[in-house]
């Protein structure tokens, strides 16, 4: 366990989550013809949550002070266990506990809206539970071709000489469609019922509290979002990215969350909302697509 | 010598029939004299004999248990008779007490099937004639039906009868070699049936048997392969320890909705049965997740069923998360019945088992280090992978605690946007408010794997499924 990547990993959740989400709302910005915020927007709103006072819900037990908290520092140990602007990993195994890491991040938010007693809060509590069961699976198996092509349970950017095949690209494509309802947004949210979806976990939620589940699903979807440049790094020669932190891996890094971001944008700006039956259709779609990827490694000569 | 040390184990059974109470000190006492008699040597207790008294002790703490047929059942467990006598004792133990209770059902028919199908597979000279059995007790699909039914009956015994069921097939891993690869897929199969039962299960009883059914699941597809051993031996004591603490809550849940999962009722009811069984959860969920990373590292190898197997794994691990929301969901909706609420006493009792359980789960090399030191005499085995999700979760929870208590609220008095009821909600709102069950449709839809298997097991005559399976087997043996 390397302690001070753990660290610095720990510093960029806190500082660079909140600025990614920014960019991501101004990209949607732009491509809605909109000037939308500033960048740095989502910092100011959460700034401004933590000066502001806690009100806990009527009759809310312990818990509803406890599950915000354990949301943040959940989604953190998740981006925590990779490696982002380093080649090397701070843990050893790491992919498997970063995709428990993420299963249990989104069950702690769930549960953190149901436990503040609302309805709304329930209802979408239920909603993030059985959403995140339809999508980890596709998650869960397009990582697993990424581990079983690089041959290690540990995400690190060691570059590996892959070189462009098909599973890889089938791989990343399903993990791509499936980090789509990472955050809650459309397709599977819409504006005008926020708080009956995505936001009803957040709903009985205010000051301090419901700066640390915000900051918890902004960390979380840098997490997830940085996964594509293990996906992109497998491609590279051996020894092509050096040791450490480098100038090219903080690029290439870049590169990917900008390209996600992008993605995710697109999708938020193109597409109707689903239902949720209809989110179920589409990813068992991504599933069959993950899983092909997954035969593929061990169907096509040379793969691995 | 050592079978009259054990032989007193019959006699909490014995006991019963003048007092149920009296009947579980003895059997605790019994069980607790036992291990200390094998802790200084002077009896030649092996290690899973040791876990299978254990067990039984810590399984006494639900209240619903039956001594009687707990007793018996351990000194099965524990006696030393040849081949797969034991297996065929426990299951006609169950049969006995299964009659006893005029409930025969399936669970009965099932071992009145398995029964003369181990005998003439045995007969037959198979050395894996133990095979239906051991699926039988541990409630591999197509017999998921047996196990809810017993677990409606004698959770505690169940838990039990599939410990020894995993042991006996782990200690005789070359007799079961054969049907190895079997065992393993039905693990698998175990785990997924229970998952998408958890996720649709409508009470308590059934909540629990899912939750048998994941976590033996994953004990079934580590037990039979030389290469999972010690995976095997880190998993057995935190998964029977997980079982017996949901076993006890789930039997204490009170009728009124401020129940267990009900997490806004916490701070005036419940909160360490609801801390337990989140601790527990957790546990179970990080067994889940280290045996998908073992099963991906061998994988890794190159062997592509591990693969498959650590996906499997991996997947229902996360749909465990789902299966536990939905025992939360449960409370919101209702429980049917109820029970008296948890003493004092088995509160300390419940809290202890879950942060003992966590502490083993903590650190695997610790635990079987632990094994170690017993009588001397097991070997410690090698566990690499330490429990690092646990150990991440855990301080995760520590660190949310301390910034929770250091945090005031800023107003001495509470504020709700209202509440209204899921049913009013959903009338005025139309269809972005429904329960649960309307929410779950699609899956609700989707048919578990081994329902037909099941279903036309049971609709079929025994004496017919019998022939056919018979028939079937010595077609095997002549061609």
């Amino acid at each position: 366990m390397n302690v001070a990547i753990l660290a610095l990993n720990v510093v960029l959740a806190i500082i660079a989550a909140p600025l990614i989400d920014g960019l991501r709302r101004v990209i949607t910005a732009r491509l809605q013809n909109r000037a939308g915020p500033p960048v740095t927007q989502s910092w100011h709103d959460i700034a401004k949550l933590l000066r502001k006072e806690t009100i806990p819900p009527e009759g809310a037990g312990f818990l509803v002070s406890v599950l915000p908290a354990l949301t943040l520092t959940l989604s953190i140990a998740m981006f925590a266990t990779i490696s982002t602007v380093t080649t090397q990993s701070p843990i050893e195994g790491g992919g498997i506990v970063f995709i428990e890491l993420a299963i249990l991040s989104a069950f702690v938010f769930a549960a953190a809206g149901s436990a503040s007693r609302n309805p709304y809060g329930v209802v979408g509590g239920s909603r993030e539970v059985i959403l995140a069961t339809l999508v980890e699976p596709s998650i869960i198996v397009s990582l697993t071709t990424l581990i079983v092509l690089r041959g290690s349970t540990t995400l690190d950017d060691a570059p590996i000489g892959l070189g462009f095949g098909v599973p890889l690209l089938v791989a990343a494509v399903a993990y791509l469609l499936s980090v789509l309802a990472e955050g809650g947004r459309i397709p599977f949210d819409v504006a005008e019922a926020e708080s009956e979806l995505s936001g009803g976990p957040l709903m009985e939620y205010g000051g301090p509290p419901l700066a640390a589940m915000k900051l918890g699903l902004y960390v979380r979807s840098l997490a997830l979002f940085s996964i594509p440049k293990f996906f992109l790094t497998a491609l590279l020669p051996p020894g092509s990215l050096g040791e450490g932190l480098s100038v090219t891996v903080i690029a290439l890094y870049l590169a990917s969350l900008l390209l996600c971001i992008i993605l995710v944008s697109l999708a938020e700006s193109l597409s109707a909302r689903f239902r949720l039956v209809e989110a179920s259709r589409f990813y068992a779609a991504v599933l069959a697509l993950s899983l092909v990827a997954l035969v593929l490694v061990y169907a096509v000569p040379g793969a691995r | 010598m050592e079978l009259a040390y054990l032989s007193i184990l019959a006699a909490p059974a014995l006991i019963q029939f003048y007092s149920r109470r009296i009947a579980r000190i003895v059997l605790a006492c019994v069980g607790a004299a036992l291990l200390l008699i094998g802790v200084t040597t002077s009896l030649t207790l092996q290690l899973p004999q040791m876990l299978i008294i254990f067990s039984s002790i810590i399984l006494l703490l639900d209240p619903a248990s039956d001594p009687r047929v707990l007793s018996l059942t351990t000194l099965v467990g524990v006696a030393p008779l040849p081949g797969n006598l034991p297996l065929t004792a426990l299951a006609l133990i169950l049969v006995a007490a299964l009659a006893a209770k005029k409930s025969h059902g399936r669970a009965a028919l099932y071992t009145l099937i398995t029964i003369p199908l181990t005998i003439i597979l045995g007969y037959l000279g198979y050395t894996f004639a133990a095979a239906p059995i051991v699926l039988m007790l541990v409630g591999a699909p197509p017999f998921q039906r047996w196990s809810t039914e017993l677990y409606a009956r004698y959770k505690s015994v169940g838990v039990l009868v599939a410990l020894i069921a995993l042991l006996n097939l782990n200690g005789q891993q070359a007799a079961f070699a054969p049907v190895a690869p079997l065992m393993t897929a039905l693990g698998a199969l175990m785990m997924a049936v229970g998952v998408f039962r958890g996720m649709k299960s409508r009470g308590f009883a059934d909540l629990f048997s899912t939750t048998h059914q994941i976590a033996f699941g994953l004990l079934l597809a580590s037990a039979s392969l030389g290469a999972l051993d010690a995976l095997f031996l880190y998993l057995l004591l935190p998964t029977v320890l997980s079982l017996a603490v949901i076993l006890r809550v789930h039997d204490g849940l009170p009728e009124k909705a401020s129940g267990l999962f009900e997490f806004g009722g916490l701070s005036t009811t419940m909160r360490v049965e609801a801390a337990s069984t989140l601790v527990t959860y957790l546990v179970l969920f990080t067994m889940l997740s280290l045996g998908a990373e073992v099963f991906v590292g061998i994988g890794l190898g190159g062997d592509v069923w591990f693969i498959a197997l650590g996906c499997t794994t991996l997947v229902a691990a996360a749909a465990s998360l789902a299966v536990f929301f939905r025992g939360y969901t449960l409370v919101f909706e209702g429980i049917p019945g109820g029970v008296a609420p948890t003493s004092g006493p088995q509160r300390i009792a419940v809290a202890a088992l879950s942060g003992g359980n966590a502490l083993i789960a903590l650190v695997p090399a610790w635990s079987l280090g632990a094994y170690s030191t017993i009588g001397g005499r097991v070997s410690t085995v090698a566990m690499e992978p330490l429990n690092v999700l646990l150990m991440l979760a855990l301080i995760a929870v520590a660190l949310s605690f301390t910034f929770t208590l250091g945090a005031k609220p800023g107003k001495a008095r509470s504020w709700t946007t209202g509440y209204a009821r899921i049913g009013e909600l959903q009338g005025s709102r139309g269809e972005v408010f429904t329960s649960w069950g309307e929410i779950f449709r699609p899956l609700y839809g989707v048919r578990v794997p081994d329902d037909g298997a099941a279903e036309a097991l049971g609709r079929t005559n025994p004496l017919i499924t019998l022939a056919a399976i018979a028939a079937l087997v010595i077609l095997g043996v002549l061609l």
